[in-house]
C-alpha cells in the first residue's frame, strides 16, 4: 500500500509503549499493532483523533505517502 | 456516531442463547429415549400415542412395525434435533467471534428445518402403510396429508432461510467493519 503508518516513530518520540496508547484510545492492542504495521483497509477520524489527541502531534505525522 | 456494542454483553448473549439451546437438545433427546422406553415397557401406550386406536377390533401393530413406525417418528425427531444443534452452533461460534463459520452454521440449520418439513410430509406415506399393514387386505392405506402446521411450518421455514442470508450478510459486513480501526 503507498500509505506508511509511522505510528511507531511517534510513539518512540513521546517514550509512549503501545499497550500505554491502545488503553488511552480505547482500543484494543492487537487492533493498534494491526495499524502500526499497516495490515488495515482503513483508520476511522475518530481513532486518529484520538490518536493525534494523545500523541500531541498531527495526523501528517503519523501518515505517508509514497509514490508508488 | 452511533454507539459502539459492547462485546461482552454480545457474547455473554450469544453464549446463553446456546445455552437455551443445548437445554432444548437435552430435553428432544430426553423426548427421544423416553419414547423407546414406553416402546418397550408398554407397547399400547406407545401406539396409541403414534396412531391412535384401531378401527379394527383385535387388530394389533407387531413389533416389527410399531419399531419401524417408532424409527420414522425418531427420525423426525432427529431432524428437528440436528436444526437445533446448527442453531446452537451458531451462537456459539458468534460468542466465539467466528462470524462467518456462524453464517454457515445458520445456513446449515435452515436446510435442515425445510429437509425436517419435506420429511414430515413425505413420510406419512410409509407410516400410513405400516400403521395399516395388519388391517384386512383393501383397507390398508397410504396416505398424505397437507394441514395447517405443515404451512405454518413452511412460512417458518422461509423466514428463517431469509434469517439465515441476513446472518451471512451481517457477517460479511462485519467482516469489512473488522478491517477499519
Amino acid at each position: 500500500m503507498a500509505i506508511i503508518v509511522r505510528l511507531d516513530v511517534m510513539l518512540a518520540r513521546r517514550k509512549m509503549t503501545s499497550r500505554e496508547l491502545a488503553q488511552k484510545i480505547g482500543i484494543s492492542e492487537q487492533n493498534l499493532s494491526l495499524l502500526k504495521s499497516g495490515k488495515v483497509r482503513g483508520v476511522r477520524f475518530e481513532t486518529l483523533s484520538a490518536i493525534c489527541e494523545a500523541l500531541d502531534c498531527q495526523p501528517g505525522d503519523l501518515l505517508e505517502h509514497e509514490k508508488a | 456516531m452511533s454507539k459502539k456494542p459492547d462485546i461482552e454483553s454480545i457474547v455473554r448473549s450469544a453464549k446463553s442463547s446456546a445455552g437455551l439451546l443445548q437445554a432444548l437438545l437435552f430435553l428432544l433427546l430426553g423426548v427421544g429415549i423416553a419414547a423407546i422406553v414406553v416402546a418397550i415397557e408398554s407397547p399400547n401406550t406407545i401406539e396409541e400415542l403414534l396412531i391412535g386406536k384401531t378401527v379394527y377390533e383385535g387388530a394389533e401393530l407387531s413389533a416389527l412395525q410399531l419399531s419401524v413406525l417408532m424409527v420414522l417418528t425418531l427420525s423426525q425427531l432427529l431432524l428437528w434435533g440436528v436444526a437445533v444443534n446448527s442453531t446452537r452452533m451458531s451462537f456459539a461460534q458468534i460468542a466465539s467471534d467466528r462470524a462467518a463459520e456462524a453464517a454457515n452454521s445458520a445456513a446449515r440449520a435452515a436446510k435442515y428445518l425445510w429437509v425436517g418439513l419435506a420429511w414430515s410430509v413425505l413420510a406419512q406415506m410409509p407410516f400410513s402403510v405400516i400403521a395399516t399393514w395388519h388391517y384386512p387386505v383393501g383397507e390398508r392405506i397410504l396416505a398424505v396429508e397437507l394441514d395447517w402446521l405443515h404451512f405454518a411450518m413452511l412460512f417458518v421455514a422461509l423466514i428463517i432461510g431469509f434469517y439465515s442470508r441476513l446472518i451471512r450478510l451481517g457477517a460479511e459486513l462485519w467482516q469489512d467493519h473488522k478491517e477499519i480501526v
